[in-house]
């Protein structure tokens, strides 16, 4: 019995392989043109990536296959250069952030584009102007297709909580840190007045808005610098010892990703890239019962405010080159309006100019306007600089820094040692380039 | 040519026969790799842009290695969790094995629940763990508050640079504690009965028993679970990546998540690479050790 039903089931799946096979008399059908491309995960998941794309095949024809890489922003950057390592031909390569696109363009992972552009009649100096990223001769790898310019974040029920007044810019650290106390103190124990990360720039950020440099002429750590002490132990005094914010180790203890605070009512004040007015502005994905309004971030001596540019690139090895570019250019000139970031482009319309902060203010059900997001992000009275430690062993010194600071504040050494460890770990790890 | 020996050639055809499958993907997923990564740690692979380099550059990623003091921590900290690994397996799984071999109602359940951490997914086993263990809202802690510890003495769990290493040890027993406990009692119940019965009836104590009957009889598979357990305890990396990452700090920062580190993080797949091969001897060094004690002691 059990032999013949054996018999039947090899008969039924020979049946079925013949059936598929006899699938190849057909004619062969054109193939559409495609574009391949690695994103964050978490990017791909939203709902105006999907859209983003749709409208560029709507536009062009060509379709978007999108890999998805799981992991946050560090595992998927190191899955994708793994990736491009072994010979990948994945079309279309997105980088966020300088450090990032430093390590890939060192790697030779990219096609330049000087040619390319010319060749398909683009002029990239007019619409891109100033945030292209060219090298020494003139070539250059990638199309920018946002900028992230950090703010700050506000929770105005906290505040009227509180009976604290809405922060206005500009205003400095020690504003900031008297507001923070305030609110903390008025809210007895239910929250905290602020929320800063164990990341870089929230455990230097007085020392990198100050533009104090990380590397010294000679190559080495400069973090025997005072200012990085200093910048270290307000950051470990803010949440250990006035306790205006969250200690790391109660961090550690939520291992929450920054999604997660665009949910929570404890936080009254986080300074971030605007890629969180997304979240914000995302009630569905991201509940919260809270108001929300935004603020230009403090700045004492130098008054400068963060930016992180984000990137498109051609793989050097791409499957399809054209498609590609085409990819690449459609992204600098068209993700903004999907994806309700800042462009950058030098060529704007006044009408595109209106549109970058009216879509998000009309999404933010009222909580913010055109106004408070330009006087916040654009007209603040801040220079930008960049957000990222850029340099030689970039992604070492970041990780460096946080495992060291997250030692000191975490009570494990002191603040010199803290810093003489980052300046000699880091001096072995350049030595050793 | 007799007829004994054609049966044994075909029986030796078909052992190798089935052994090509094995072999091949050996060959192809173990051996490759430990060449390669041998013969990489004597190249000048380094960055992104030498990833490919076929510089020779002799022994100076082991230099770098030794010279390190984050890497030689990262050891030291990897011989101190394999020791308390090794304790907390060892001391538990052979008290369970024996408690397990006796005769209760629903033994099988039970041994089917000890089995459930060793198939569950270890991420998940970490977010779980973590909720419980979460130094400020955990429900362990609360338990700990509202039996009477003060709130200022609660443990930190995973969150201390103190007993980081330990809780992520003791988590890791309890996942990894099914594959002894099983293999101990599968041993367990090769005992004759009648030893023990004979034991009984010459009045030795349980003490006794276990001295000279079942450790005895347990000997080999106690060697064999101890090799596993130290071999696992120097290869972990998905339970600490899973509670901890490697932190707070680098409480946590063991070798295997040193070697990842430096492998795919920051591309010093030479240096990497040369850690990869200290731990292999390590290990190598530590698994002949035990066998040879076991064979000494025979």
């Amino acid at each position: 019995m059990r032999k013949h039903l054996l018999i039947g089931l090899l008969v039924l799946l020979a049946g079925m392989s013949l059936g598929a096979t006899g699938k190849t008399e057909e004619p062969v059908a054109v193939q559409k043109p495609i574009v391949t491309t690695i994103p964050l995960a978490s990017y791909a998941t939203e709902g105006w990536y999907k859209a983003m794309n749709e409208a560029f095949t709507a536009e062009t024809g060509i379709s978007v296959e999108v890999q998805l890489t799981p992991g946050n922003n560090d595992e998927q950057v190191a899955k994708v250069n793994l990736d491009l390592l072994s010979g990948s031909t994945v079309d279309v390569i997105p980088t966020l952030g300088p450090r990032d696109l430093a390590t890939r363009l060192e790697a030779g992972f990219f096609a330049p584009l000087k040619a390319a552009t010319a060749k398909a009649n683009v002029d990239v100096s007019a619409i891109w102007g100033k945030y292209i990223d060219y090298d020494a001769t003139g070539e250059f790898y990638s199309i920018p297709n946002k900028q992230e310019i950090y703010t700050l974040y506000y929770n105005k029920d906290l505040f009227d909580r509180a009976g604290v007044p809405y922060p206005t810019s500009p205003w400095s650290w020690a504003d900031y840190e008297e507001t923070a106390r305030k609110i903390t103190e008025a809210l007895g124990g239910s929250g905290y007045g602020a929320l800063m990360r164990l990341e870089t720039p929230h455990v230097i950020f007085k020392a990198m808005q100050n533009e104090v440099p990380l590397y010294k002429a000679d190559g080495t750590s400069n973090f025997d610098d005072p200012a990085f002490a200093e910048s270290l132990k307000w950051f470990y005094e803010m949440g250990n010892v006035k306790k205006y914010m969250m200690s790391v180790r109660q961090l550690n203890a939520e291992k929450a990703s920054w999604n997660y605070w665009a949910t929570v009512d404890s936080m009254a004040m986080f300074i971030q890239g605007n890629w969180f007015t997304r979240l914000l502005n995302s009630p569905d994905q991201y509940p919260r019962s809270w108001d929300y309004g935004v603020v230009a971030i403090p700045a004492d001596s130098k008054k400068n405010n963060f930016v992180s540019m984000s990137y498109a690139s051609v793989n050097k090895n791409a499957a399809h080159p054209n498609e590609a570019l085409q990819y690449v250019l459609w992204l600098g000139q068209n993700q903004w309006k999907f994806e309700k970031g800042i462009p950058a482009l030098v060529n704007l319309t006044e009408e595109e100019q209106k549109e970058i902060f009216k879509n998000t203010a009309d999404a933010s059900g009222g909580s913010i306007t055109v106004q408070d997001l330009n006087r916040a992000l654009i007209d603040n009275g801040l220079n930008v600089i960049n957000a990222d430690i850029v340099g030689p062993a970039a992604a070492q010194y970041n990780q460096i820094i946080k495992e060291e600071a997250e030692r000191y504040c975490t009570d494990q050494q002191s603040l010199k040692e803290t810093t003489t460890r980052i300046k000699t770990r880091m001096d072995e790890v350049l030595k050793n380039l | 040519m007799s007829r004994k020996g054609t049966i044994g050639r075909k029986e030796e055809y078909t052992a190798f026969g089935m052994l090509v499958l094995f072999l091949f993907f050996f060959l192809v997923f173990k051996f490759y790799p430990l060449i390669s990564t041998f013969a990489i740690s004597f190249l000048d692979r380094n960055s992104l842009r030498n990833a490919a380099s076929t510089t020779f550059v002799g022994f100076s990623n082991y230099r770098t290695v030794f010279t390190n003091e984050a890497t030689l921590q990262a050891f030291g900290r990897t011989f101190l969790y394999s020791g308390m690994y090794t304790l907390f397996t060892m001391s538990t799984c052979l008290v369970l094995a024996m408690l397990l071999n006796k005769e209760f109602r629903g033994r099988t359940v039970v041994r089917t629940f000890f089995y459930m951490p060793y198939v569950t997914n270890l991420i998940a086993i970490g977010v779980v763990w973590n909720y419980l263990l979460n130094p400020y809202r955990g429900p362990v802690n609360r338990m700990l508050l509202a039996l009477g510890i003060p709130e200022g003495r609660l443990p930190l769990w995973l969150g201390s640079n103190t007993s980081a290493l330990a809780t992520a040890a003791a988590i890791h027993t309890w996942v990894g504690l099914a594959f002894p406990v099983i293999t101990l009692l599968a041993a367990l119940q090769q005992i004759p009965r009648s030893l023990i019965e004979v034991s009984e009836l010459e009045g030795a104590t349980s003490f006794q028993r276990l001295r000279y009957i079942i450790i005895p009889f347990l000997r080999p598979t106690l060697i064999f679970v101890l090799t596993l357990t130290i071999i696992n305890s120097f290869k972990t990396y998905t339970v600490i990546m899973a509670l901890t990452e490697g932190g707070p700090g680098t409480a946590t920062q063991v070798v295997s998540l040193q070697i990842y580190a430096d492998a795919f993080k920051y591309f010093r797949l030479g240096v990497a690479s040369a850690e990869g091969v200290i731990l292999t001897i390590i290990i190598f060094i530590i698994s002949l050790w035990v066998r040879r004690g076991d064979n000494d002691e025979a």
